[in-house]
Formats: C-alpha cells, sequence, structure tokens
C-alpha cells in the first residue's frame, strides 16, 4: 500500500489573490521540516498538501512528528492511496479498516465519512459512504458493526484525481507560514514568559531573532547557556534564530551605583529597550517581542509599561499581556520550553532586584534619573561587544 | 652553549661537505664553532687499516670493533682537555634507530653541552662495549633505518648549531615550528597578490596585536590539524599553565599515573574478575591486590573492604543497610547537624520510614557539641554517622571520643563515619578512631570517579542495596569496576604513604591565602579556624555574594567554589554555616578554596592575588552592602 501525508491548512484559505505567496512559503517550510527524513515530494491542490515518499528510506514517523509542528498547517494524516476507481477504492478501504481494526478488540464499531473532489466520479458522497461501509461489512463478517454517534473508528475517504484513506487526523498548530509575516527581536530572559512569547508570535508567521542581556559575572554561563538551548527549543518553530548576547554588567552596575533604587529596574528595562531597538534594526526586524503581562512584577505595571514603551521608537508586541501565569506555563509546557526555563540560574532581572521597586513611575522623574549616567556611550559599547549565536 | 661539534665516522668527506655552505660555514668562519669530522679508520692498530669483523652471534653483515673508535674518542678527548678550551668533558651521541626520538627539545637540551661527539655508526652498528663505556645518549631521528649514521649526525649537527647564539639573526629561531610546541603559522613574502592569490588581509593591516593573535590562531588550527599528537600537548601544558584550580574539594584532577594504570586496564585485563578462564582470574587477582592495598591504608583487613560506585552509595548502604539488616538494634539515628546531604537525606529518608533521627548541634568551629551526645544517645540508638572532616569548613570532628562516648552509654551502638574529606588527607585509622564503619570515594583524592568504597568490620550484618549476581560477598552486586578500582587503590596507597609530607605542603597554601587576604581584605571572615584540616578553606566577604565572586575569579583562570559543590544545586543556604551561627550576610559571601598537594605556591599566590584584587572591586561597586 501506497502511503502518504495529507496536511491541512487553515488561515491561509482565506487569503485573497496573495494566497499562492504564502501557499509556497508554507510547502517550503515543509520541506524544510521534512529535509532529515529522506527524499520526499511536496506539492499542494485544493487546500491539501501532499507529501509523497520518494525513496525507500523515508522515515514516516519522523516526518509526520516534524510536520506537526510546521506553522500554518491545521492537521496532518497518514493515507493511503488509489486510483479513483469504485473497486481500487474498496480494495483500499478494506485494507485500511483490516489495519484500523488490528488493536486487539472482538468487534469494533465504525463509520465512514467521504469527500468528493472529484466532480466527475459517478458516485455522490453519502452514496459512497454506503456503498462502501456495505462491502466492509459483508468482508468482515460480525466483526464490524455501523455506529454513526461514537465509532471505535471513522474511515476517511476523500475522492480527487487519486483517492485518499485515512483513519487518523493529528493535530497541528495552526496559525500562519513562517517568514509570512516579516520579522521580529524578541527579548529573551531565560524564565518562563519570553520563550512563550517568541512562540506566540512566531505562530503568526513572524521569524524570529533574539536580544539577551547576558550580566556576566554576576549571572553564569550556565544561565546564557540555558538561553541559547530555549532559542533553540523556540527555533524549532520559526526556522531557527540568531541571538544577539549583549554585554550588560556596566550598565547594570552603572544603575545599581549611580540611580534610584526603587527605579533601578524599569530604568534597565529601558536601556534593554534602546539596545534591542538597535539590534532590530540591524537585522531587518519591524518590531520588539517581550513576554510582559499586566501586572505581573514591578516592572510591568501599567505606568511601568508605558515608561519602558517609550524608550523604543518601534513597535513592541507583548503576545501575553492578558494572559495569566497558569495560561502561559501550560503553553510552555507544550512547546517544550518550562523544563528549560525552571532551571535555577540567576537571570539578568533577579541579580540586581530592587528590595521596594516603584510601582509607579513617572516617565519624567526616570528621563531625571537617567541623565545620571551616560547611558548612550555605555550602550554602544555595549552594543560593539554582541556577541552573536545562531541557533 | 655548544661550541665544538666533533663527528666521529669512516665517511668524513661526505660529512663535512655538508657543511661547507650557508649558514653553518658561515658560522664556522665567524668563529662561533669548531666542527670537525673525523677518520675513524686513521685510528686502528692493524696493518689493513680494519675497521669491523664478523659478530660473534653469526649471522649477517659487519660490526665496528671496539679499538678503533675507543682510540679515537680517547685521543679527541686527550687534545680537547689539552687544549683547555672546554671545561667539560664531551658529550658523547650515537646515532641509532634504538636511541631517544630526536626533536626541538632535545635539540635545545644538546646545545647546552659545550662539547659534543656524533658517533656514526655503519654496517650493523657497533660493538656494545663501546656503547656501554663511551656514548652518554643514544639518538634517533625517527623509526626508520639507514645505511650508515652519518645523514642523521648531519641533520643533528645542523639542528643544533642554528641553535648557538649568533648563528642565525636575533628572534628567528625563537617563534618556530615546535619550540612553542606549535607549528609555524603560514609565512607569505612579497608581493601581496600573485597570479589572484591574495595573502590574509590582517598581514597588511599594520596591527602588530592583531597580527600575533592571528599567527597564534592560525598556528593553533595548523597544528590541530596536521599534528593532533602535538596539538595534544600543546592543549595540556596552555591549561596547566592559565588554570589555578582550587577546588579540589568537589573534585581533583585525576593522576596521569592512574589514567595510565586504568588504560592499561581497560586495554589489556578486561576480562569479568567474575569469569572462571584466565582472564577472569588475573582480573580476580588485580582486584584481590587492590583491595589489599586498600585495606592496609586505614589499618583494616581485605575481607572488610566493599568497593561501591561513590561515597554517597556507601553512606546510604551504610545507614540503610545496617538497619535492614538489624530490625532490633533500635529505632534512633544520631547524626551530626552539618552532615552531607548523603547523609542526611537518607536519614531523612529512614525518618519518614519510622525511625527518630536526632541531629547534634555543632559549636562555632563547627565541632559537634559532646555534651549534647552525651545526651542523646540512649539505649535505643541504633547508629551514629559523624562526618570525619567537614567538606564546607574543614572542621575535624573528634571521632574517637565521639565513638567512645557513644560505647560507653551505649555498648552496641555503630558508629559510621562519612571519610570522604579526610581519606588519603589525614590518617584515617579505623582502629584510633574506634569507628564500624567509613565510607570514601576516590575522586577526592586524584583517583577516578565512579569508584568508592564502604569499609564494614567484621561481624558487622548489613543488608545489600543492590542484588545480583553477588559480587563483594553477596553484599554488592554488579560487576566490578576494575580499572576505576586499580586506579584508587594505586593513587590511595601513595596519598596514604605520603599524608604528612602532602599536608604540609597544603598547609604552606593554606597559609599563603589566609595571609593575603586577612591582609588585603579588612572585611573577610576566616570562617575555618587554623586547627581545622588545611585541605579547605573556608572565607566569607560579608555583602557580597559568592556565586559573583566566583565567577569574577574564574575569569583570570581561578576555580574556587561557593560553600559545598554539592549543594549549588539548591538555593537554600549552607547548613553547616547555619548551624555555626553565621548569618545570612556572612553565608551569602563565603567561598571555599580547596587544596591538593599538586598545587604549587606559585598558583597560590597568583591565586591569592586574583580574589583579593576582584573582591575589592565589587567592594567598590557595591551601594552599601546590600
Amino acid at each position: 500500500m501506497e502511503r502518504i501525508i495529507l496536511a491541512r491548512i487553515g488561515e491561509i484559505a482565506l487569503k485573497g489573490l496573495n494566497r499562492c505567496t504564502f501557499e509556497q512559503r508554507l510547502a517550503r517550510n515543509m520541506k524544510a521540516a521534512l529535509s532529515d527524513c529522506g527524499a520526499c515530494k511536496v506539492r499542494w491542490s485544493q487546500s491539501r498538501y501532499f507529501v509523497e515518499p520518494e525513496s525507500d528510506d523515508f522515515q514516516f514517523e519522523k516526518a509526520m512528528e516534524m510536520l506537526s509542528g510546521v506553522f500554518g498547517l491545521v492537521s496532518i494524516s497518514p493515507a493511503y492511496v488509489t486510483n479513483s476507481e469504485y473497486d481500487s477504492i474498496s480494495a483500499l478501504a478494506k485494507e485500511v479498516a483490516a489495519k484500523a481494526m488490528a488493536t486487539g478488540k472482538d468487534k469494533y464499531t465504525f463509520k465512514i465519512e467521504t469527500k468528493r473532489g472529484l466532480k466527475t466520479f459517478p458516485m455522490k458522497s453519502p452514496q459512497i459512504s454506503a456503498e462502501i461501509g456495505g462491502d466492509l461489512l459483508e468482508s468482515f463478517g460480525g466483526k464490524l458493526k455501523v455506529d454513526v454517534n461514537n465509532p471505535d473508528f471513522i474511515l476517511y475517504i476523500e475522492v480527487r484525481e487519486s483517492t485518499y484513506i485515512y483513519t487518523d487526523i493529528i493535530e497541528a498548530p495552526g496559525g500562519m507560514p513562517t517568514g509570512s509575516n516579516g520579522k521580529g527581536c524578541l527579548l529573551i530572559s531565560g524564565g518562563i514568559d519570553s520563550p512563550v512569547a517568541g512562540y506566540m508570535i512566531a505562530k503568526r508567521g513572524v521569524s524570529l531573532c533574539a536580544v539577551h542581556f547576558y550580566s556576566y559575572p554576576y549571572t553564569s554561563e550556565r544561565a546564557k547557556d540555558k538561553v541559547l538551548e530555549l532559542a533553540k527549543i523556540v527555533g524549532r518553530y520559526c526556522g531557527g534564530m540568531k541571538v544577539f548576547i549583549v554585554p550588560f554588567t556596566e550598565i547594570q552596575l552603572a544603575i545599581d551605583e549611580k540611580c534610584r533604587e526603587e527605579l533601578s529596574t524599569v530604568i534597565m528595562r529601558r536601556s534593554m529597550m534602546r539596545i534591542a531597538e538597535r539590534v532590530a534594526r540591524k537585522s531587518g526586524c519591524s518590531a520588539l517581542i517581550t513576554g510582559e503581562s499586566v501586572g505581573q512584577v514591578a516592572s510591568q505595571t501599567m505606568q511601568a509599561i508605558y515608561c519602558t514603551d517609550n524608550a523604543a521608537d518601534i513597535p513592541v508586541f507583548r503576545p501575553l499581556i492578558g494572559m495569566d501565569k497558569m495560561e502561559v506555563v501550560a503553553i510552555a509546557r507544550k512547546i517544550g520550553t518550562f523544563d528549560t526555563s525552571i532551571l535555577p540560574y540567576e537571570d539578568c532581572c533577579t541579580v540586581f532586584t530592587p528590595k521596594h521597586p516603584k510601582t509607579r513611575p513617572s516617565l519624567s522623574e526616570l528621563l531625571e534619573e537617567e541623565t545620571k549616567a551616560d547611558f548612550l556611550e555605555m550602550e554602544n559599547a555595549a552594543f560593539e561587544g554582541i556577541e552573536v549565536v545562531q541557533c | 652553549m655548544t661550541n665544538k661539534i666533533d663527528i666521529l665516522t669512516l665517511f668524513p668527506d661526505m660529512v663535512g661537505a655538508a657543511f661547507q655552505e650557508s649558514i653553518i660555514a658561515r658560522a664556522v668562519s665567524k668563529g662561533l664553532l669548531t666542527l670537525n669530522c673525523h677518520q675513524i679508520r686513521k685510528y686502528t692498530t692493524n696493518k689493513q687499516g680494519k675497521v669491523d669483523d664478523y659478530p660473534y652471534s653469526g649471522g649477517p653483515g659487519l660490526v665496528m670493533a671496539y679499538q678503533p673508535i675507543a682510540d679515537c674518542i680517547r685521543a679527541l678527548s686527550a687534545e680537547a682537555s689539552a687544549q683547555g678550551d672546554n671545561s667539560e668533558k664531551p658529550y658523547v651521541i650515537y646515532m641509532s634507530p634504538q636511541g631517544k626520538p630526536f626533536n626541538q627539545k632535545k635539540a635545545q637540551q644538546l646545545v647546552q653541552k659545550e662539547h659534543i661527539m656524533i658517533l656514526c655508526g655503519h654496517y650493523e652498528g657497533v660493538d656494545e662495549r663501546v656503547l656501554e663505556e663511551f656514548v652518554d645518549e643514544e639518538v634517533s631521528l625517527g623509526d626508520f633505518v639507514l645505511t650508515g649514521g652519518e645523514i642523521p649526525a648531519m641533520a643533528v649537527a645542523d639542528c643544533i648549531a642554528r641553535l648557538i647564539p649568533g648563528v642565525l639573526a636575533e628572534g628567528s629561531a625563537e617563534k618556530e615550528s615546535h619550540t612553542g610546541l606549535l607549528l609555524e603559522y603560514p609565512q607569505y613574502t612579497r608581493p601581496a597578490e600573485i597570479e589572484g592569490k591574495k595573502i590574509p588581509e590582517i598581514l597588511l593591516s599594520g596591527k602588530h596585536d592583531e597580527i600575533e593573535k592571528w599567527q597564534v590562531a592560525t598556528a593553533e588550527k595548523r597544528t590541530m590539524q596536521k599534528r593532533p599528537d602535538l596539538y595534544k600537548i600543546y592543549q595540556e601544558e596552555k591549561i596547566k599553565s592559565q588554570t589555578y584550580y582550587f577546588d579540589n574539594s568537589a573534585t581533583t584532577r585525576q593522576d596521569d599515573s592512574v589514567t595510565e594504570e586504568m588504560c592499561d586496564i581497560v586495554k589489556f585485563l578486561y576480562g569479568n574478575p567474575s569469569s572462571l578462564h584466565h582472564m577472569g582470574l588475573e582480573a580476580e587477582r588485580k582486584l584481590t591486590e587492590a583491595r589489599k592495598k586498600i585495606a592496609e591504608t586505614i589499618g583494616a583487613t581485605d575481607k572488610e573492604i566493599y568497593f561501591t560506585a561513590c561515597a554517597t552509595e556507601s553512606n546510604n548502604w551504610a545507614l540503610r543497610g545496617y538497619l535492614e539488616a538489624n530490625p532490633r538494634a533500635g529505632k534512633k539515628i544520631l547524626i551530626s547537624s552539618t552532615e552531607h546531604p548523603s547523609v542526611g537525606e537518607t536519614a531523612a529518608f529512614l525518618e519518614k520510614s519510622g525511625y527518630q533521627v536526632e541531629r547534634l548541634p555543632v559549636n562555632n568551629m563547627g565541632i559537634v557539641d559532646l555534651d549534647a551526645l552525651k545526651g542523646a544517645i540512649t539505649a535505643d540508638t541504633a547508629i551514629v554517622s559523624v562526618m570525619h572532616v567537614n567538606s564546607e569548613t574543614g572542621a575535624i570532628q573528634p571521632l574517637k571520643e565521639i565513638s567512645a562516648i557513644a560505647r560507653t552509654i551505649n555498648p552496641n551502638v555503630i558508629v559510621h563515619s562519612d571519610c570522604v574529606q579526610s581519606y588519603g588527607k589525614i590518617p584515617v585509622r579505623i582502629k584510633e578512631l574506634g569507628v564500624d564503619m567509613i565510607s570514601t570515594s576516590a575522586h577526592k583524592i586524584h583517583g577516578p570517579r565512579g569508584v568508592g568504597f564502604l569499609y564494614i568490620k567484621s561481624g558487622i550484618r548489613i543488608a545489600p542495596l543492590l542484588c545480583g549476581g553477588g559480587q563483594e560477598k553477596g553484599l554488592r552486586s554488579g560487576t566490578e569496576n576494575l580499572p576505576a578500582i586499580a586506579g584508587f587503590a594505586l593513587i590511595a596507597e601513595k596519598a596514604c604513604h605520603n599524608l604528612a609530607e602532602n599536608e604540609n605542603t597544603v598547609r604552606e597554601l593554606n597559609n599563603i591565602f589566609r595571609q593575603t587576604l586577612q591582609e588585603e581584605i579588612r572585611a573577610c571572615v576566616i570562617i575555618s579556624s587554623e586547627d581545622t584540616c588545611p585541605y579547605v578553606l573556608n572565607v566569607a566577604f560579608p555583602g557580597l555574594r559568592a556565586e559573583v565572586i566566583q565567577h569574577s575569579v574564574e575569569q583570570k583562570g581561578v576555580y574556587i567554589s561557593v560553600g559545598s559543590a554539592c549543594s549549588s544545586h539548591k538555593k537554600d543556604r549552607s547548613p553547616t554555616l547555619t548551624a555555626m551561627g553565621y548569618n545570612n550576610n556572612v553565608i551569602d559571601g563565603a567561598i571555599r578554596i580547596s587544596f591538593t598537594y599538586q598545587n604549587t605556591k606559585e598558583q597560590a599566590e597568583f591565586a591569592a592575588k586574583v580574589i583579593c584584587a576582584e573582591v575589592k572591586k565589587l567592594y567598590g561597586r557595591r551601594k552599601g552592602s546590600r
């Protein structure tokens, strides 16, 4: 039996005249995801993508797993193929049903759902379902029964120029194909939130690069490795990302020495924003992305976010803005960043934490504090000292 | 420095011709070097001028005879001493494939000799008695055979001659292949571009620092690719010279002798000691030998030594195994409040299953309160476990007193001690300490990871943690880790043999840190008192964070640790320092410097300075002491 992977798209189908650019992008991303699985062909027609193995060593299971992480796909199915003749369809249906019935039960219930894309096929969809169902009942005898409400398995038949039969539909992440929506620059700290923020925005088809602020020796090399590991995990969803590691120790020390303690966190975040903006502009990003959520910590109150936002001249997207920690944790677990995020290494945000940060800073007092140190020069130096790692 | 090279040969013209030209000829004419070739045949006493004869053992070829060579060497030596130029007697080298490999390092050694004689063999070689009587060193150019020693002698003479000062333009012999263990970086000469091939841009930049960096980088890369063997040595030397490792209570660098021993066993003695065939027997013999050696180090018999995978296993086994095998021994466990987690957590585990655990307090020196011990021991106490040397502070517990007190009150009590930080460092003699069980680990004393032992006094019943094939008398199943066990025995024997000497070395290093830190940093709190084990020094810098100090000094190649390495996985504060009554401000700034006798005084001085400098910097940068 010839086996292929059938993949379905979601939102792309709603696109208008530029739909083909999205389709081409998705096909390219799928090919990239499948690059280690062996030779195969990726083609699409009528809102369906077909992955057809072209060699014997094609790793089918691995390919399924890879595709289930590709943005733009809604679901995928391993499907069997035959030509669109009634007898062939009936024969293949029997084989696929026999496979579905190999789980060790005595009796199975089933139903058939047919889609007929090939309008020249002489029977209509309900009629195909009924006829094939009859064939199956006949050949499996008492072992099989129809149950349209709660069947053990559903046999899906798609009659197109060829006919595809399958029983499983595996969920894929949805969203838009990566790279179809420009590029963003993620501020990544090593905590739980920022990788999730990166994932959320990547899901909308945005390519990513990331900026990390590194305060060695106040944070450890392990903290840096942890960030790179997180970037690698998020990178799996968006075709990899470059991480810009900014040496931030001098700036933090200067803030600690010269500025008012209760404002230090927001001043630090403003400086981060300015440096991130430079990185963003240099690497062709049109927005910054952060993992902030309203009210989560003192520097994420509405007023603090207003002050932080003010430091950057490009849009700052905060995909987690209205989410609770528990919701974020659930996504972090799903995308596989949680276990890495909770490793106990200090990150840049926690080392210099003031005892009583001001939750309602005003922009004017911040601007005044910022005159106490030469931020421009320090930020120039930090920008010069950036280390780039491809994840 | 060499000023005279005599080459003794049967073919002086062939050798002489090589030095008629170029650099060596100029050196001779400038008087930097006297280079002469001498015909051995001239010194024969027979009329035929015969220099060789058939070998006694038969076989093909001829052997150069003793007499002409002996007379030639004697005559030349006498001549040299008559001239009175050189104070040393000539250094005689014989060129032979069985000699030591000749390389740049060897050349640098040889150039230190004033007068060198190179004897060139021919045919099947020379009479062995020549070698015994006259030759100082046999030297080989490589693992191949030539018709005579003349060509190698030319190479050796050339190589030595160019190292003589003045022979080459100044500096050109220094940055060269092999001298610094690296191959030479690529060389280019004018023009900068030829047939479309450009030289690396950096060479035209005029930035000397950058060019030097480029030279080192390309030399490293080249060596790595072309001579991985050399690169390995280079890397080892580089790491050695740039690493100041003072975290030896966490783990130590495995001694090279241990690595060699282990490799030999892995390669040749790989039989399973349980196998009945000869290879198994050989392995079993090695195991028995190791067990005996180890037993001797603590004054036990070999039947009382049980090899385990680590001290953590030993500690777990001692407590759990004893209580399981002796359910009626009592329901109470006494431990100190400063135990390593492998004892502390095991006790906590037993506590959950119904045992009563009492944690003895310590005084401000970290020493167990003996009065508290007296009060705590009852007839229901099954086991007392107190570590010998504390891993964080080096405090030495009075094990002798502890076991005596325990036994006076309850003669049936078992005393166990975690000796990980004392074994191989200070005397651990079980009879003197009065202990019934001790745990140790190899990797704290330059042995391999993955091996330790539990000493169990004979007569004590203990249940196994691991059941299976019945190794270690059925008490610790699992195929014996013979390479590691043999490595452990080797290093343990060495360490225990040199206890006093090593301790003196380490005490000196310890004092360097104590003095430097106390003198330079007023705020510093020396937590380890003078009478603690000198292998550990705990010092606190109140107001700083130990982790930050650690990262600051590691940039200079100095490695120390924060509290105890085993507790760095957790964010909790050190229970030992808390138990000693220090406040959080001190505990958070406490670092542990731990030593080995393999550390040098220079390393200690450098590291102490680095710590002072970085700590001062950090103090200078902090507002207040938050």
